[in-house]
């Protein structure tokens, strides 16, 4: 006999929710599990507004002008450094002179006062990235910052989190490139994988490659 | 119970009478003490209860014991009291933020700027420091020294290498100089009468003064400068001179070296200067000088002695008498040490020079028990030759001066350890006592205009001359400093100065040697350099300090090649070859015996004894919060003065350690509150100078104005502004109570009673005498040195054997060489972002100096001797602090270095309870909250600033070993040449090893077998601390070694 109260549907409402209610904490936590390694979470390819519509892809794309041109402390320093507003001009004072769109370049340049870059690739401070010795180990430009000369806008293309900085360091091999294409945003490893494996024997060989997962390696 | 049944977990209850007088059937602990008793050596030197921290420890007092029981003083963990208002915006601020939390669907943070440069200063590497080489002129004496600059911000003080006095190190007051430069309350706007001013409204009203003066040549101009050699100020002072010939100028100085330099006149007939040769020293009897802590070149003194304590240096170790009334650091390095009085020193030299037969000697008035003690003395100088050195303290009157000159004289040294030339000083003659003359004037109305560049002579003057009521009497005084004090209030007219690393200038250093000060910045406070206001007296257009001192420099160098010589003096931070020449003159002894005979006796009752503070020296320090901070390397003290007196006397007048006594001496009463010290001479009572002051200090529990101390020159007098005797102490019955470090981070907790008899104390610091080093190199160590392999369960680790496969890192340091100068702490403080945490927190136990300095007293309480052992993290290679943490903040380097992830740390506080040697810092508080802007730019950006609620110890910088890997590497990379990529000996160093005056701290890879610091681990006097632990420390210590006369091995003194 069907009871008049309770239809027989309502049972399955009620397992259904119990099980949602039980699985609550388990979704819960999985989905900010899931958040936590998404790209939304770690800043990834959220293209930053700058004070200054500064196209990567004509500079580094169209006109082909070397990262260390701009960057040029990346070889010796910790920073890459970000460029003076005097070499800004030492080319504008040729190039595009007149243009009302460097008008605010100008006038930085002319006021001493400096341009405010908002910063895209932002790690924590208790964390000691050194670009020097990246580079210097035939770590490119490219693995980490992405395809810069296809940025309209600079975007974070890596997550920048420890799980990921610890991936290459476990293992550098593959993410090494002979040191003349460091800023080569085309170069490609050998296909084929055993030239590949011998190319990457090699680099490391050459390279003195250790790198290191002790935790004073960056944080101090 | 048998003894193969199973042992119970929870530890039995041990009867005290029974522990150890039976044979232990069912008492398995007992049995255990028993057996650790046994395999200790008992006739192991430095066992037992020989050392001590505080008189309370060696009597054992309930109080001790109940202080020492925890792993933190009473109170450590409480929250901080009364409503934190930046907490409270805190909150508020980020419960704003919370509610935009909804608002924004990522979690990147606030965008932050990058600010690049217009145009980027000429040879400016964004990300590498830079080193200026400049000067520091403490006392009048230039102390050569690099400053390491971050993209214009200076951020650390090192000694300059090749400065002839610093060689590399610096002494602890260079070293928090720094905080001068940052400090949120140093002087900002010029003042009139109080009110802000504008600079030029100053200069104008100046100038059209100076016009008026001209005309009688500046008959009512006065000039009152601090002790000072610079060139640059002999030059302006020269010039001004010539444009207002009756003009005058004074120097003044709270503590001079005055005394020496009559002392000089005396003995020579001219006034000289002495320079003295620890290096080629063989026996030195030190009369009252604290030549390794205090003085015109204590960093080449200690370095220099230091080099011959060393057992195996070249010549022999040396052998040190101290004669002195309170326990100096110099004293504390004594072989033999006498306390008497401050006035009995000249009985003392007058015996000595009597037995090496010096004639006008005196009447040596010695204390009982000391004619045995001044014989065994005179005979060893005497032996000693021109290889002896007597030294006398700037406190002590001209006349003992002139006595040392004439015992060094006869016994051939002067002119090989003691050599004089001309003052370095531009007004060496002054001293305490000059300011009377300048306040006569004032009385008779001569003086109606007065530059003030010394430091403070309102507080600083003598009691009896009324500085600061006479200013008042002046109708335009002019005063000028980095902080404004009691002068700056008396003053018409104030000026902010520029600190030494915001101007430019020159001094010299103790020997003469030119030294140029490079600034590094620009005046964060619109402050003028003394010498742009002195340029201010001669009305000519304005130079800046750069042009004053280039043609200055010019015009007596000559123009010629001028330019090829500016830049080698401004590269090297120094003129070389500069140095003073040496002027031999005999001594002339008539006039030595009259001096000696015109000096009174030393008057009978206590006597007072007015020195300078080794933390705020006369008072000028007194703003800065590190050395405010800084433990008194003896009495462990902080934030505070205190009148130090005898255990007997303090027994005799009733006193215990905090009581406030009423001292009258002539007439004046101060309270001061009492610190009983070991060692200090009978009758007496120390006042360290330069507290009492007002300042404004901002830390956790302390906002706004307030006093430190007491001002201890509210007695001093000026016929005696030393020591005197005829004062009257009496108890008030008031307390003061006292911060001090002392017995914090106790590495030896208390047995408790029923286990003393069968567990001996932990040797921490080991001693051996030569003569024992000589039968026996290193005995004590033995022990402590290693440790069966099979002692530790922990499975081991196979560090690098070569310095091919890696770096193994380790320090050594010797105690012999340590003298607890304290530089190392104040430069591990700037290195690595140590906050100050103020009075209260220290109380609590909450001092967040890596590096501390224990002080072990030795012997009995009356004449204690005195053991310095830095400590800091000794990075144990089985450390157990790693053990414990729960979530992995704390852990080891395959380079063996304990490493601390701040990002990891929650705060549990384990490791620090579980850390054998306490020198883990747990952030109680937000200390780096609430810094102002010029604060933050003294910070290492090398170094995380650590937040609340993360521990924190020393790294061994390992901020410096990772720039000097990666550094070498890139070289290595961009050289192609692998040989370069490995950092050799001595391409690290720590900020504790760098500064280090005496060499006492070596750091360096124990894969290496050339490197020194292997080569030390190996010595025979290496030993561990805390060795049985089975922790395996990187660090060792060697133990100290001293150098006692046989014949006084029985002598009490």
């Amino acid at each position: 006999m069907s009871s008049l109260l309770f239809p027989r549907w309502t049972n399955t409402v009620s397992r259904l929710t119990a099980a949602l209610l039980l699985s609550l904490p388990a979704v819960a936590i999985g989905g900010l599990m899931l958040y936590v390694r998404s790209p939304l979470a770690n800043a990834q390819s959220h293209p930053v507004e700058q004070p200054f519509e500064f196209d990567h892809r004509h500079h580094t794309g169209d006109e082909a002008i070397d990262c260390r041109y701009c960057h040029h402390m990346v070889e010796e320093s910790s920073t890459a450094g970000i460029p003076s507003t005097t070499l800004c001009v030492s080319c504008h004072a040729q190039v595009w002179n007149k243009s009302p769109y460097l008008a605010q370049l100008r006038e930085k340049f002319f006021t001493d006062q400096p341009i405010p870059w908002v910063r895209v690739h932002n790690l924590p401070e208790y964390v000691y990235f050194n670009h020097s010795i990246h580079v210097n180990k035939g770590v490119g430009c490219v693995t980490c910052h992405g395809r810069v000369d296809q940025m309209a806008a600079i975007y974070q293309k890596e997550p920048l989190t420890m799980a990921w900085c610890l991936e290459c360091h476990r293992n550098p091999g593959p993410n090494l490139r002979p040191v003349e294409f460091m800023t080569s945003m085309t170069w490609q490893p050998e296909k084929d994988p055993g030239l590949r494996a011998a190319q990457i024997q090699d680099l490391t060989a050459k390279y003195d490659v250790h790198a290191r997962t002790s935790c004073d390696t960056c944080h101090r | 119970m048998s003894s193969d049944s199973p042992m119970s977990l929870s530890l039995p209850v041990v009867n005290g009478a029974t522990a150890h007088d039976h044979e232990h059937a069912n008492d398995p602990v007992g049995a255990m003490f028993d057996e650790a008793a046994a395999q200790g050596d008992p006739a192991e030197p430095g066992y037992g209860k020989t050392y001590w921290r505080s008189i309370e420890e060696k009597l054992q007092t309930p109080e001790f014991l109940e202080a020492a029981k925890g792993e933190f003083p009473v109170g450590a963990d409480l929250p901080p009291t009364g409503v934190a208002r930046r907490e409270f915006l805190g909150l508020l601020g980020a419960s704003m933020a919370l509610a935009g939390v909804g608002t924004a669907c990522t979690t990147r943070p606030k965008d932050e700027k990058l600010l690049a440069y217009t145009k980027t200063p000429e040879s400016l590497a964004p990300g590498i420091p830079q080193h200026y080489a400049s000067a520091i002129n403490l006392e009048g004496y230039a102390s050569g020294v690099l400053v390491r600059s971050w993209e214009g911000r200076p951020t650390k003080v090192e000694g300059n290498p090749e400065h002839p006095v610093n060689r590399g190190a610096t002494g602890a007051y260079e070293q928090a100089y720094l905080m001068d430069l940052y400090s949120p309350h140093r002087a900002n706007t010029v003042k009139q009468g109080g009110t802000g001013r504008a600079y030029r409204t100053f200069t104008e009203e100046l100038t059209a003064r100076l016009v008026q003066m001209q005309a009688d040549g500046g008959a009512k101009l006065r000039f009152l400068l601090g002790p000072t050699a610079s060139p640059l100020v002999a030059h302006l002072k020269q010039r001004i001179q010539q444009r207002f010939p009756n003009a005058r100028f004074y120097g003044f100085q709270s503590v001079s070296r005055a005394n020496a330099v009559e002392g000089a006149r005396v003995a020579f007939g001219r006034p000289l200067e002495a320079s003295y040769d620890f290096a080629s020293a063989d026996v030195i009897l030190s009369l009252d000088s604290d030549f390794l802590q205090t003085g015109p070149e204590p960093v080449r003194y200690a370095r220099e002695y230091s080099a011959r304590r060393d057992p195996k240096a070249q010549g022999g170790m040396n052998r040190h008498y101290q004669v002195e009334s309170h326990l100096s650091i110099t004293g504390g390095m004594a072989d033999h040490r006498l306390r008497v009085k401050s006035g009995q020193v000249m009985g003392v030299l007058s015996a000595v020079a009597q037995a090496l037969g010096v004639s006008g000697a005196g009447r040596a008035a010695l204390p009982q028990d000391a004619q045995a003690w001044v014989s065994v003395v005179a005979q060893d100088l005497r032996r000693a030759g021109q290889r002896a050195l007597v030294v006398v303290g700037e406190r002590q009157p001209a006349a003992v001066h002139a006595l040392a000159f004439a015992v060094n004289q006869a016994l051939g040294s002067l002119g090989t350890t003691v050599r004089t030339h001309a003052p370095v000083l531009l007004d060496a003659s002054a001293g305490p006592d000059s300011l009377e003359q300048l306040a006569r004037e004032i009385q008779a109305g001569q003086v109606d205009t007065l530059f003030i560049s010394a430091n403070d002579p309102v507080y600083q003057a003598p009691a009896d001359v009324p500085f600061g009521e006479l200013l008042t009497k002046v109708p335009n005084v002019i005063h000028t400093g980095l902080f404004e004090n009691a002068t700056s209030r008396a003053a018409q007219w104030f000026v902010p100065a520029t600190h030494a690393f915001e101007a430019w200038g020159d001094g010299r250093s103790a020997d003469g040697t030119v030294t140029l000060t490079q600034p590094l910045i620009n005046p964060l406070h619109s402050g003028v350099s003394e010498p742009e206001l002195l340029a201010l007296f001669l009305s000519e257009p304005y130079r800046s300090s750069y042009q004053l001192l280039r043609d200055a420099w010019r015009g007596q160098t000559g123009a010629v090649g001028f330019e090829t010589r500016w830049e080698t003096w401004v590269q090297s931070g120094f003129v070389s070859g500069s140095q003073a020449a040496f002027e031999q003159a005999p001594v002339q002894a008539d006039a030595v015996a009259r001096a000696v005979q015109a000096l009174s006796a030393p008057k009978a009752g206590i006597e007072l004894n007015f020195v300078t503070d080794y933390s705020v020296l006369d008072g000028r320090f007194f703003n800065n919060p590190f050395l405010q901070e800084l433990p008194d390397p003896i009495s462990k003290i902080v934030w505070d003065n205190a009148a130090s007196i005898s255990p007997a006397t303090a027994e005799r007048l009733g006193l215990t350690a905090g009581d406030v006594v009423e001292v009258s001496y002539r007439g004046r009463t101060l309270q001061v509150p009492v610190w009983i010290a070991p060692g200090h001479a009978d009758d007496a009572l120390t006042l360290p100078l330069g507290y009492g002051q007002v300042a404004q200090f901002n830390y956790v529990d302390v906002d706004g104005p307030q006093t430190v101390g007491f001002n201890a020159g509210a007695l001093r007098v000026s016929d005696a502004p030393y020591f005197d005797g005829g004062a009257e102490l009496t108890k008030t019955g008031k307390r003061h109570e006292f911060v001090q470090t002392q017995i914090h981070w106790s590495l030896n907790d208390p047995v408790p009673e029923r286990f003393k008899s069968l567990v001996k104390e932990r040797p921490v610091v080991l001693e051996q005498t030569l003569p024992e080093y000589e039968k026996h190199p290193g005995e004590p160590a033995e022990h402590h040195r290693s440790l069966p392999a099979d002692q530790n369960l922990l499975p081991a680790y196979q560090y690098a054997q070569t310095l091919e496969q890696g770096y193994k890192w380790g320090m050594a340091i010797d105690l012999t060489r340590c003298t607890g100068c304290s530089a190392c702490v104040l430069a591990c403080q700037t290195e690595n972002n140590i906050p100050v945490v103020g009075k209260e927190q220290v109380k609590r136990g909450r001092e967040m100096t890596w590096l501390r300095l224990d002080r072990y007293y030795r012997g009995e309480v009356a004449d204690a001797e005195m053991v310095t052992q830095p400590m800091m993290c000794v990075h144990c290679e089985k450390a157990p602090c790693e053990y414990v943490c729960p979530v992995n903040a704390t852990v080891h380097s395959e380079e063996g270095l304990n490493v601390m992830v701040y990002n990891r740390c929650v705060g549990t506080r384990y490791c620090s309870n579980n850390c054998p040697y306490k020198v883990r810092r747990f952030n109680y508080l937000h200390y780096t909250d609430g810094k102002t802007a010029t604060e933050r730019m003294m910070m290492n950006p090398d170094v995380t600033v650590r937040a609340r609620g993360v521990m924190e110890k020393c790294s061994y910088c390992v901020q410096r070993i990772e720039r000097a890997r990666i550094n070498t590497r890139v070289a290595a990379a961009s050289s192609g040449d692998k040989s370069r990529g490995l950092i050799r000996d001595g391409m690290v160093k720590t900020a504790c090893q760098q500064v280090c005056p005496t060499e006492a701290i070596t750091f360096g890879t124990l894969s290496d077998p050339d490197a020194r610091v292997t080569k030390l681990h190996a010595d025979e006097r290496a030993y561990k601390v805390l060795n049985d632990l089975g922790t395996q420390p990187r660090t060792s210590y060697l133990l100290r070694i001293k150098n006692p006369h046989p014949a006084l091995a029985g002598v009490k003194a």
